[in-house]
């Protein structure tokens, strides 16, 4: 560990660990039944570019304690940032059990058994002393690069960042873990601007785990980002018509994904919400679709091993081959449905845990992209901007940066709508790409094409 | 904690603006008549923002002595110094202008405050319950009750000494319908800067029942024809088309950036009867969202004419823009939460009322579409948005007939807005729940008049 990693004591995770197990003595000497306190701890470096010059460096380190506690079968949740007003909010969580309904379910979960041996989340090179001046730089070479690919593109918000973060977990029950990771990560926000006319905005970014692979996980993005920014320029109307969608990873995880997580979720299985419940072992999508929960994280970008309950992370399938295999458990719902937590707890100290997958993957098709896109008349939905009801399946929304493709041509296309059902729309998979996209380090996906979508133009 | 700030600030060089942002956070929701989830989070700090060598450093720390913010201070230095070489275009002077100096609240702090958490969570589980009992068709409810309660002060170099608090409290109640295998599911929500009389009036049972009620008409209802139509918007929508489709483009840093508003200055952008407005103070209807009285760089708030009688007039800026643009700064400048720089944001954006009333506006229509209740809303650098609508009633020979789902309202804004042939004296706040996302979220609000335009609808097309 360098210098200045040593010096930081919000980064340190055993310290992390220490202030959580001294919290969680404090809090049963309060009078909490029982004590669960997570931490997370973070040293940032950032440098922001505006309108295609650099704008701001800043700096920050924080730690937070969030301390989840029960008393006679009522739970409390407070967070601080600063560790002199820990009894504070201890004080805080023991009033709000002093008047939240009893729950005869509630109690926090035991260890895990074991937790996996996850592969180093942190680079050496990133633990050290960060620079801004070599982030402006490396911020200043993109975007002289992306200007000499094309300089219609204009960058309204580019930003690097380089953390170092640490979190912690102790519980009464004995609970004690910790882990230290680093990210370098980038985002890329604007639009391509041609004489009068301005294209659809666009973002992309990578997100990676060393210094090491960041130059050029950037440089991918920002290929990305031209082909987006300037694939846009020249919009017209498009056609409307009942046919396919041709969905990029992107738009298939905004547009398909997360409605379908958010109804795996136990819990809105149990509140009656979910239209997936009881269909474990039924097919609820074409059969070449297999989801996976990568809760070890995916290649390259390893995750903390236990979840914000402590419990273990693991890799699973949530649909193999169509066909719906589980929920979404922590420690409250596993013990309600009478199974065990699926280590998907997740959020900050800042929150009390929910249900979430901490990443995702899609197993990747037989279908050449060529070939998944060569439909007599499609729409590329490069982005998908709208309303989806999960509980229904329901969404309406706009195609934006996307392109119709007809007769063997391909034109960008503005002002056109898609409707349908999300439910319906994962039946009607007829294509997977064999090419995959790891977005962001948090999802490996491929393109997929749906079928009988109801696409109106303006 | 003025006087910390100040002395921090003694014997600074150059441009130092140091805000100190202590945040509480109260949520609690139901479902189910179970209190799934209470919480109480407090975030408090100080950021320190510099011009050094012509552009900005920032550091953020949560050691409140003066050595710790005199050490973030040095930091935001340090970082400005070492990347200033690859700035091209130097932070011009900033514009003088008279900074806030003094102490101020804005209304219901005590009110909220003062109440205990018992009477919070009685609140978010008799909405939960009202919602539950409404209707045999429901399946689930939930209902969620938020409170942010916000101190600042803003302390600068060059005159901004300034402390304000203020409270905004949200309510949500979301029914889901179910009948033969159908579902609908609606939220209504409301979001205001002040107490508990601005959220909800009396009892929360009115807004419960709209949840309910709508949900159940909708399990019914069909899908639109997709395509141009005469549309009716109502305040929440036309808070949504204000905010997102214009406002979010007249931001002077996208105007920079080369969004749509570009250039526009003095050209007609809309019909005559639009005079649309970003103001600080919750004008017309008390209680807006995004009230605040001054903004994170020390600038007091106003009222920020965007479109006067269909023209554009003027953008949205902090100072570093309206110095680039040589006009004052308009009080825009707002910052999340302490570790969060400023940026450009809206606070409370809206159209002025006209003169019509919404019967005459419904009556005078023969084919057409009455839109409530926004789901969600985007637009982008080119000004064509997207709002997802709750309800859509079809408008028939001047009567309100059926209703439908699922529908999508989209186009260009300043094209939309050029078609807007009649604007009611009839106005609300309807947009003060949830955040608007750029970077960072804001606590903002939209609202206005009901106004009758041409917008194209998403909807079913025929195989």
């Amino acid at each position: 560990m360098s210098a200045a990693a040593a010096a930081s004591e919000a980064v340190d995770a055993e310290a992390l660990l220490a202030a959580c197990q001294d919290a969680v003595r404090r809090a049963r000497r309060a009078g909490a039944d029982e004590v669960e306190v997570y931490a997370n701890g973070s040293r940032k470096v950032s440098v922001g570019f505006q309108k295609n010059d650099l704008n701001l460096v800043g700096s920050g380190e924080e730690r937070t304690l969030g301390v989840r506690l029960l008393r006679d079968r009522r739970q409390g949740f407070a967070t601080t940032n600063r560790l002199d007003r820990l009894d504070e909010a201890i004080e805080a969580a023991l009033a709000l059990a002093a008047v939240a309904p009893p729950d005869a379910h509630l109690g926090l979960p035991q260890p895990a058994e074991a937790l996996a041996s996850a592969p180093a989340a942190a680079d050496a090179a990133l633990l050290g002393d960060s620079d801004p001046a070599a982030l402006a730089r490396l911020g200043a070479e993109t975007l002289a690069a992306l200007a000499e690919e094309d300089d219609r593109v204009t960058v309204d918000t580019l930003e690097l960042e380089e953390a170092v973060r640490a979190v912690a977990i102790a519980s009464s029950t004995g609970i004690a873990a910790a882990h230290r990771s680093t990210t370098a990560s980038g985002t890329l926000f604007g639009m391509a601007v041609s004489g009068e006319e301005v294209g659809s905005f666009a973002v992309d970014g990578a997100r990676v785990r060393t210094r090491g692979e960041f130059a050029r996980a950037l440089a991918e993005a920002r290929r990305r980002f031209v082909a987006k920014t300037t694939g846009a320029l020249g919009a017209q109307p498009g056609e409307s018509f009942r046919g396919p969608v041709l969905v990029p990873p992107e738009a298939f995880e905004s547009f398909l994904l997360r409605p379908l997580v958010a109804m795996l979720k136990a819990d809105a299985v149990r509140q009656g919400q979910s239209p997936l419940a009881e269909r474990v072992g039924e097919a609820i999508a074409s059969s070449g679709f297999t989801f996976w929960d990568e809760g070890l994280g995916l290649d390259g970008f390893p995750l903390a091993p236990f979840d914000r309950e402590g419990q273990a992370r693991r890799r699973r399938p949530l649909v193999q081959d169509g066909v719906l295999q589980g929920f979404l458990y922590d420690a409250y719902e596993a013990r309600r449905a009478g199974t065990r937590p699926t280590g998907d707890a997740t959020g900050s100290a800042a929150a009390a845990p929910r249900i979430d997958t901490a990443a995702v993957s899609v197993e990747a098709g037989d279908t050449d992209l060529d070939a998944l896109l060569d439909v007599p008349r499609g729409v590329i939905m490069t982005r998908f901007s709208g309303s989806i009801e999960p509980t229904t399946g329901d969404f309406s929304g706009v195609v934006k940066g996307g392109f119709l493709l007809s007769g063997g041509e391909r034109r960008p296309i503005r002002e056109t709508t898609v409707a349908g059902n999300v439910w319906d729309c994962l039946k009607r998979i007829s294509a997977i790409s064999r090419e995959r996209e790891v977005l962001f380090g948090a999802s490996a996906l491929p393109w997929v094409r749906v079928e009988d979508v109801a696409i109106t133009a303006g | 904690m003025r006087d910390v700030l100040r002395d921090a600030l003694r014997g600074a060089d150059g441009f130092v603006e140091l805000r100190y942002h202590a945040k509480s956070f109260r949520s609690l929701q139901v479902e189910s008549g179970r209190l799934e989830r209470a919480s109480v989070r407090e975030r408090t700090g100080v950021a320190v923002r510099v011009l050094e060598s012509g552009t900005w450093g920032f550091a953020s720390t949560d050691d409140l002595t003066v050595a710790g913010i005199r050490r973030a201070m040095d930091a935001a230095r340090a970082g400005a110094r070492a990347s200033a070489s690859f700035r091209k275009d130097r932070v011009p002077e900033l514009p003088a202008v008279d900074l806030a100096r003094g102490d101020f609240s804005e209304p219901g702090i005590d009110d909220v405050l003062g109440r205990t958490m018992d009477e919070r969570i009685q609140l978010v589980l008799q909405a939960e319950a009202q919602a539950r009992g409404a209707s045999s068709l429901v399946r689930s409810a939930t209902s969620i009750y938020n409170e942010i309660f916000e101190e600042k002060a803003i302390v600068s170099t060059d005159g901004a000494d300034v402390s304000f608090r203020l409270v905004r409290p949200e309510l949500y109640v979301r029914a889901v319908a179910e009948r033969d295998g159908q579902r609908s599911a609606v939220t209504e929500s409301r979001g205001v800067t002040g107490p508990w009389t601005c959220l909800f009036d009396g009892s929360t049972a009115p807004m419960a029942e709209k949840a309910v009620s709508t949900a159940v008409d909708l399990l019914g209802a069909g899908h639109p024809e997709g395509g141009r139509a005469t549309v009716i918007l109502a305040p929440s929508i036309v808070g949504l088309l204000v905010h997102e489709a214009v406002g979010h483009t007249v931001e002077a840093d996208f105007v920079l950036s080369g969004s749509v508003a570009r250039g526009k200055l003095g050209q007609r952008v809309a019909s005559d009867l639009v005079t649309l407005c970003d103001s600080g103070r919750s004008e017309h209807v008390a209680g807006a969202g995004g009230t605040q009285p001054v903004d994170d760089e020390g600038v007091p708030t106003r009222r920020t004419e965007i479109i006067r009688d269909g023209k554009l007039v003027s953008y949205l800026h902090d100072r570093e823009t309206a110095a680039r643009f040589g006009v004052a700064p308009t009080g825009n400048a707002r910052a999340w939460e302490y570790a969060d720089q400023p940026l450009i944001r809206m606070r409370n954006t809206y159209i002025e009322p006209g003169e019509s009333s919404v019967a005459e506006m419904i009556a005078s229509t023969r084919d057409g579409y009455l839109l409530d209740g926004p789901r969600n809303g985007q637009a982008d650098a080119t000004g064509e948005f997207m709002f997802g609508v709750t309800t859509a009633r079809r408008i028939r020979d001047g009567k309100l007939a059926e209703l439908v789902k699922g529908v999508t309202v989209t186009g260009l804004a300043f094209e939309v807005l050029q078609t807007v042939d009649a604007v009611s004296a009839e106005f609300h706040w309807d947009l003060g729940s949830g955040h608007c996302g750029k970077g960072q979220p804001a606590k903002v609000d939209a609202g206005g008049p009901y106004i009758r335009c041409r917008a194209t609808l998403g909807g079913e097309q025929a195989a």
